[in-house]
């Protein structure tokens, strides 16, 4: 259940580190390598292929801009993995956004996929939860405000 | 056949030790609304693998294929690392890696139109990584049946773009059996550990210089057992709970057919947990129908469907 209850406090939560063989990158190291940095609402998937690979792609509706195009009101991210034709595929450790997901992003865009990709899969992208709602491992939590004051500070820094 | 294997390990339900602590998950099916589905499996022990010809620049020869070769046989053989030489496990595996000749075909996916030409594939990318994913060493996308959970094809890739990679136990770089026996722990349906076991092959981190992971932990051990277990049919437990990695029994029409058959098992048993289930030949057949149908809708749309959608790579 997503609905809050009373106060809603939120917890930013990373995914769980490590993508399907990764090396950890560091809250610096995204906001440096990072295009695009929104904090936004996902909404429905659509998943596509090119060749033998799947992709889904998801528009989010841009509540804010930490690095970019300030102007950006909407976001096409692009996912490994999806369901098309009756055929599903997935990459283990791929950033997963789902629709109604409160989420920020870190982001690059892909050229060839005409999207933005999460920097690091899974490490590029973390969800906005109300406490009642466990569903991912917690692996950091910290307020949103301050999640989004280090995040411009590092942005900011030279 | 593969089909009749298939329906062996739906009806099979869950199988699991008792009381052994568990850290490892399964790879499971993702669903559009955000509920994980099916755990992934496949329906046969013995699995094909190709390795792609041209290999990589960064190891001289070809000493990357015995390396890569030695790396499904940490799986088959259950080679565990020094610090875990007993694990207490109650059963073997009986997977066997059957490697085909060498391809020159770099595709990674499932090929829609002709299934049959799919490959396993494990091939070095020597360039063009997605500068977007630099740190990731190595990918591993495994296709599937979002039904049943039966993988279809599972390919491996190596970030050798960034990455230089090694095989000896000196100067050691990015060590290619530490990366690849956990890549084929994800073309075997398996997903990463919890954290807490941050040994296990199967943990999600991995750093240059490492080579402890070049062969199974006990956890890892766990759940391929689990998984394939010799002379058995494929693990699930129903409800999928962390003590067996959550390794979620097919969808839910199915699963209600096993459970059907499990209120008429003598036992009677239907207290959750990883029980083995009986099964009557009758709802075999129910369960082989439902099935039979649901793969009848996908291939009319495999043949209905439009040429790949116009992108530019």
């Amino acid at each position: 259940m997503k609905t809050c209850l009373g106060v809603a406090l939120l917890l930013l939560l990373a995914r769980p580190v490590g993508a399907t063989r990764a090396l950890p990158v560091s809250l610096e190291a995204l906001a440096r390598n990072a295009e695009l940095v929104v904090e936004g609402d996902a909404g429905p998937g659509q998943s596509f292929r090119i060749d033998g690979r799947i992709f889904t792609r998801i528009e989010v509706r841009v509540r804010g801009v930490w690095k970019g195009d300030e102007r950006a009101r909407s976001v096409s991210i692009i996912l490994r993995g999806g369901i098309v034709d009756g055929i599903g595929q997935r990459v283990d450790g791929e950033a997963v956004v789902e629709e109604g997901d409160h989420t920020v992003l870190f982001l690059r865009y892909d050229d060839d996929l005409a999207g933005y990709r999460p920097i690091a899969l899974e490490q590029g992208a973390f969800r906005v939860r109300d406490r009642g709602d466990l569903r991912a491992a917690r692996l950091e939590a910290v307020d949103l405000p301050s999640f989004e004051s280090r995040v411009r500070g590092l942005v900011r820094a030279p | 056949m593969l089909r009749s294997v298939g329906l062996l390990l739906v009806a099979a339900g869950c199988m699991a030790t008792p009381g052994v602590a568990r850290a490892f998950n399964c790879a499971r099916v993702n669903t559009t609304s955000g509920v994980e589905g099916a755990s992934l499996a496949w329906f046969s022990r013995t699995i094909a693998f190709t390795l792609f010809a041209a290999g990589t620049e960064d190891i001289p020869g070809d000493a990357e294929r015995d390396v890569l070769r030695a790396s499904f046989a940490v799986w088959a053989g259950l080679e565990l690392g020094a610090d875990a030489p007993d694990c207490g496990l109650t059963t073997d595996v009986d997977l066997a890696f059957v490697e085909t000749a060498l391809s020159t075909t770099d595709r990674v996916g499932y090929d829609y139109f002709d299934p049959a030409a799919t490959e396993n594939l494990l091939i070095f990318r020597d360039s063009g990584w997605n500068s977007a994913e630099n740190n990731v060493i190595a990918l591993t996308t495994t296709t599937y049946d979002p039904v049943s959970g039966e993988i279809l094809d599972a390919d491996i890739e190596f970030n050798s773009t960034v990455f230089d990679f090694t095989i000896a136990d000196d100067d050691v770089s990015m060590d290619l059996k530490n990366t690849a026996v956990h890549e084929i722990g994800h073309f075997l349906g398996l997903a990463h550990t919890s954290s807490a076991f941050p040994r296990a092959t199967m943990a999600a981190r991995a750093v240059p210089g490492e080579t402890e992971k070049r062969d199974l932990a006990c956890d890892d051990a766990g759940a391929v057992t689990f998984k394939y277990p010799a002379d058995a049919e494929n693990g699930y437990c129903s409800p999928p709970t962390p003590s067996c990695g959550n390794c979620a029994p097919p969808d839910s029409a199915t699963t209600e057919a096993i459970v059907r058959i499990s209120a008429q098992s003598a036992s009677g048993d239907l207290g959750g947990g990883c029980n083995a289930v009986a099964a009557s030949w009758s709802m075999l057949v129910v369960v082989a129908l439902l099935l039979r149908r649901r793969r009848s809708a996908r291939q009319a749309l495999f043949t209905e469907q439009a040429m790949p959608a116009n992108w530019s790579r």
